[in-house]
């Protein structure tokens, strides 16, 4: 019995050693397959006409929601929508698809990396929109979203909600609904303008005599702040309020009353800004709580201290200083602390706008006699042009998704606002009819 | 009952013995047979010994590299193109265009096969049958990407196995097709590895494992959108998990 236990044993443990040795020495790993990219830049999206599901024919019509989707999808660089007759399944949505579908194969065979399905209903003057986005190759909904608007507003609201799209397929959400804020002479005088993002529906901000510059936007998108030189008075800041929670005219009037207050800028969370001021001549830079309570010297220098710019986190501040000699981009902590040089290429770089991911600050670097568009990363390691150009490129903003920026140009002889995708390419003019256009400044997602 | 029971112990005792001859034998002949096995496998002459953490570097997309045999890769700040145009300006070092910032590359090393299939090609021989293949034309010096791949490609001795560029030339040819990369990615630093299991007819087997996340899900997302995308692949050199490093830079 012993013995044939013994045997048994043996057997055993042989047996299993083979098994597990076997499988172990076969798994060796495959070599890494290193995969770069093609030339597919953007999502392919097949955009369904939505399904009319209300009790009578909506005022809206489905193609012009359609169409109004389209632009606003389209406006990202990195999506294109198919055309009908690359669908293999119907144009029009039948019925919004629950957490599962079946004909994604199809889709993908049409060629479409994701598919937008909605339908839409019209009650007492209201659309209610729903929608839902798939991944057709994983066949899983990215995104199943409500929307309930005036009838009459719904398709200026359609770039909302072609930006929440965005954001699903992309991570990061479109700005097709921002809008652009500048300086216009196209009624003599120099005003705060406001456009949409895509150069259309151009307007005035502000009216009176006064010279406006400098604007920038209230968190939120609330309101505009900007310069005005108004005859007898130092320059001052001003509020344009485009919500009821701002209070429109003179901003914190008794912070650094009786100094030139040049320029302010906002920081992203809003609970403070910086002021361009001057105590002795040159200008500096201080820090003032939302409230004004709180004033904070943040540079103690000679020389000149301009063009403030938060970085997104709110925890440092780029801005131009010449205490090297020449203007140069500079950036510190937001007390003031840890200020050091970014730029040492070129004898005038100027106004710095920080990139809404915080990976680079753009700036505007004189090439001989004029101005290019560069982009340094906030170590000061790697800069690279964006624009160049005979003319001169200055101003730069950002989207706030980060895609684009947009800044002033002379180069069909008077100054034009351009935008220009982050990779540099796509270069749009986007305003045309009169006057000057500067100081652009690209504002926040609409709350 | 005693003799009974002796007769049952005499008979336990006889079948044990032939159990144990039994066990014996099926013991012996199990174990030449797994031995056989693993020597079949992995015990012929191979041109490097087992197992590897095999690691081919593959980018075989815009062109195949034209000077493969390499000795070192010392081709790429010359067979890059040249980055941005340097503004006049005196005393000026032109910066490169992209983030100089680059993940650390595992060390290439070669393949380990069973069996090399005689007679060996070695590299160019692999590409120019391949071109030959595709009917491409040989790719001019400009298309030359990077110069480290190429010498993870060679191993030691210069030689690789044709088969598998040829199905690494037509698996990035496949997803180039398939894989959305905006032009916001193009220079940054993320990388996915996926683990893909192919089929011997090319299909990918169920949905591609995220084996190392870039950090960025929907990065992570559009790598494994493309495999699936792209299934069919062309089929492997031999079926299995194979691992796909999804890098976005050009």
């Amino acid at each position: 019995m012993n013995s044939l236990d013994r045997h048994k044993r043996w057997a055993l443990v042989v047996t299993i050693a083979l098994l597990l040795a076997g499988p172990a020495a076969a798994q060796t790993p495959n070599p890494m397959i290193e995969v770069r990219p093609g030339g597919l830049t953007a999502y392919r999206v097949a955009l369904q006409r939505f399904g009319d599901e209300g009790p009578g024919a909506a005022s809206l019509a489905p193609e012009r929601l359609r169409e109004a989707l389209r632009a606003g999808l389209e406006f990202t660089p990195s999506i294109v929508t198919l055309p009908d007759a690359a669908f293999l399944g119907p144009v029009e949505t039948a019925r919004l698809h629950g957490a599962r579908r079946t004909d994604c194969a199809d889709w993908r065979a049409g060629g479409a990396d994701i598919l937008v399905e909605g339908v839409l209903e019209e009650r007492d003057g209201r659309v209610r929109v729903r929608i839902g986005v798939w991944d057709v190759a994983r066949c899983v909904r990215l995104l199943s979203e409500r929307y309930l608007r005036p009838a009459a507003t719904m398709p200026r609201y359609a770039r909302r909600i072609a930006d929440d799209i965005v954001g699903a397929i992309t991570g990061t959400r479109g700005a097709s609904a921002t809008e652009i804020a500048f300086i216009s002479t196209r009624t003599g005088g120099r005003q705060v303008a406001l456009m949409d993002a895509d150069g259309s529906n151009l307007r005035l901000a502000t009216r009176g005599r006064s010279i406006k510059a400098f604007p920038a936007w209230l968190p939120g998108g609330t309101g505009l702040l900007y310069t005005a030189y108004v005859t007898g008075q130092q320059p001052g800041l001003y509020v344009a309020a485009r919500s009821r929670a701002v209070r429109a005219g003179a901003l914190l009037p008794d912070v650094l009353a009786g100094q030139p207050r040049y320029r302010g800028a906002f920081d992203p969370q809003g609970g403070s800004l910086a002021i361009v001021s001057s105590i002795g001549g040159a200008a500096e830079l201080f820090r003032v709580s939302r409230d004004g309570r709180k004033v904070k010297r943040l540079t103690f220098s000679p020389s000149i201290e301009v063009s403030p710019s938060w970085s997104p986190d709110g925890e440092q501040i780029a801005f131009v200083s010449d205490r090297s000699g020449s203007p140069q981009i500079f950036v510190m902590n937001a007390d003031g602390t840890n200020k050091r040089r970014l730029t040492f290429q070129g004898g005038y770089n100027s106004n710095p706008a920080w990139s809404p991911d915080g990976g680079w600050i753009a700036y505007q670097t004189r090439i001989g006699a004029q101005f290019d568009i560069w982009l340094i990363d906030p170590t000061g390691e790697v800069s690279f042009p964006i624009v160049e150009h005979p003319r001169s490129d200055e101003s730069p903003s950002w989207s706030p998704d980060g895609r684009r920026l947009i800044f002033s140009s002379t180069r069909r002889g008077r100054a034009d606002l351009y935008r220009v995708d982050r990779s540099g390419e796509n270069l749009t003019r986007l305003t045309r009819d009169g006057g000057e256009n500067t100081y652009p400044a690209w504002g926040p997602y609409p709350e | 009952m005693s003799t009974a029971s002796l007769r049952i112990d005499e008979w336990v005792e006889e079948r044990s013995e032939r159990e144990r001859r039994d066990i014996r034998r099926r013991l012996i002949a199990s174990a030449i047979g797994h031995a056989l096995f693993v020597l079949l496998l992995f015990g012929l002459p191979s041109p490097s010994p087992l197992p590897l953490p095999a690691v081919v570097s593959v980018d075989l997309l815009a062109g195949l590299p034209q000077p493969a045999r390499a000795p070192a890769p010392t081709a790429r700040p010359a067979a890059r193109p040249p980055a941005p145009k340097p503004p006049p300006r005196p005393a000026v070092v032109p910066p490169p265009r992209q983030k100089t910032k680059v993940l650390p590359r595992e060390a290439p090393t070669a393949r380990a096969r069973p069996a090399p299939k005689p007679p060996p090609l070695d590299y160019d021989d692999a590409l120019s049958s391949l071109r030959d293949e595709l009917g491409e034309a040989e790719p001019v010096a400009e298309q030359v990407l990077d110069a480290e791949p190429t010498a993870a490609r060679t191993s030691g001795s210069g030689r690789v196995d044709p088969e598998l560029v040829a199905w690494q030339v037509a698996v990035n040819r496949a997803l180039a097709r398939s894989w959305v990369t905006p032009t916001e990615y193009r220079d940054s630093e993320l990388r996915t590895l996926l683990l893909v299991t192919v089929m011997s007819n090319g299909s990918v087997l169920g949905e591609p494992r995220v084996e190392r996340s870039s950090g960025d899900l929907h990065f992570d997302d559009n790598a494994v959108r493309a495999v699936l995308q792209a299934s069919p692949l062309p089929p492997p050199p031999s079926s299995g998990d194979w691992p796909f490093l999804f890098n976005p830079t050009d």
